[in-house]
């Protein structure tokens, strides 16, 4: 066997990993050649030291305390796999909203939606130029101090309790009922 | 008679909460061992060796039986070593290669034995992952090279490949290229 082929089997040799036959070819050569001998020291050299690295054990109570750190982790993993999504996922979720605040939100977009559509289709202004400084306009301004309808009334009602007591659409009724009645007559009287 | 893993686990699906803390008692100092190898500290040993069998428990449905209990601790706990290990990587980017190779002379000097287990420490370290885990797995749990394939998903004989690399390697940072002692 040539030197080369001495020194890839050199850890398989100390690792007691090789054929009889093979061992007795390694064992020969190494009697005649110092180099593959040398070789052969510096890796089991190696193999002692690796073997020589000791893990520092930590103290007895952290054995003793290990399961049930486990435990604590699984019983946590669990929950966290049922509830998927965090706080932040649910507070954001649209589902975990009201339904009221849905009705309320679409209400008042519709009523907004209608109040700058026919406001600018007859004046050519914004609404804000329509209420403020048009001759055509209403003079709702005073009802607020100038900054626009007042919609007080509507956000002093618990519409959430209302929602889930009364009748739903009557619900609806009331929450327009209550905007002031000029912009409702204004927004509505060529629909 | 000591139950085996499998009577344990047959007894945990039951619902005997015993059989599980038997379960974790048996391996804890096993797979404690394997983490600090691959990690080089406590804490983050400890974290790891409870994260992995939280991991078994979690999915244990999932475990055919195939290969040992033990084997397949392994085979989660080197995943999380692995994860763990690339996390580290994105902030160091040392290289075995890249370790000045020891004077022969050195190894024989009294003053030299910390610096040597320093830079074996250093070395095994920065040893490609499949190397390590390959040393690690025959060198300190005595697995047998089928089963460390097995655990690493791979061959006995890349097992074995990957083995005998690191040892070159770590004799080179060793003791020098020229082959004395």
């Amino acid at each position: 066997m040539t030197c080369n082929e001495i020194q890839n089997l050199t850890v398989s040799y100390l690792e007691l990993d090789l054929d009889p036959n093979r061992v007795h070819q390694v064992t020969t050569h190494l009697e005649m050649c110092l180099a593959c001998r040398n070789e052969m020291e510096a890796v089991r050299q190696v193999l002692v030291r690796l073997k020589g690295r000791v893990v520092p054990d930590p103290a007895e109570p952290f054995w003793r305390e290990f399961p049930g750190r486990v435990r604590v982790r699984l019983l946590q993993a669990r929950t966290d796999a049922k509830e998927p999504t965090s706080r932040a996922q649910h507070f954001f979720s649209p589902v975990s909203l009201p339904r009221w605040s849905w009705a309320l939100a679409a209400s008042v977009s519709l009523l907004l939606g209608a109040w700058l559509l026919i406001g600018g289709q007859f004046f050519g202004k914004s609404p804000g130029d329509m209420f403020t400084r048009g001759e055509g306009a209403p003079k709702i301004e005073a009802t607020n101090n100038g900054h626009g309808p007042d919609l007080s009334d509507v956000a002093e009602v618990d519409w959430e309790r209302a929602w889930d007591d009364d009748d739903q659409d009557m619900v609806l009724v009331d929450m327009a009922a209550r905007l002031d009645p000029r912009i409702l007559d204004r927004l509505f009287k060529d629909i | 008679m000591e139950e085996s893993d499998n009577q344990l686990l047959d007894r945990y699906a039951r619902g005997e909460e015993s059989a599980f803390e038997e379960l974790v008692r048996r391996h804890q100092r096993t797979i404690y061992d394997l983490a600090y190898r691959m990690l080089e500290n406590h804490a983050d040993a400890a974290d790891l060796a409870q994260r992995t069998f939280v991991q078994a428990f979690l999915h244990v449905g999932s475990f055919r039986r195939e290969s040992s209990f033990r084997t397949w601790l392994f085979q989660i706990g080197l995943n999380l070593c692995r994860n763990a290990i690339r996390d580290r990587a994105r902030t160091t980017h040392e290289n075995v290669e890249d370790l000045p190779l020891a004077a022969s002379s050195d190894i024989f000097k009294a003053t030299a034995e910390a610096e040597v287990r320093d830079r074996l420490g250093s070395a095994i370290r920065q040893l490609p992952e499949r190397q390590r885990e390959a040393l690690v797995l025959r060198v300190y749990h005595n697995h047998a090279f089928a089963e460390i394939g097995s655990i690493m998903s791979c061959s006995e004989g890349t097992a074995k490949a990957n083995y005998h690399h690191a040892v070159n390697k770590l004799r080179k940072v060793l003791v020098g290229g020229e082959g004395e002692v």
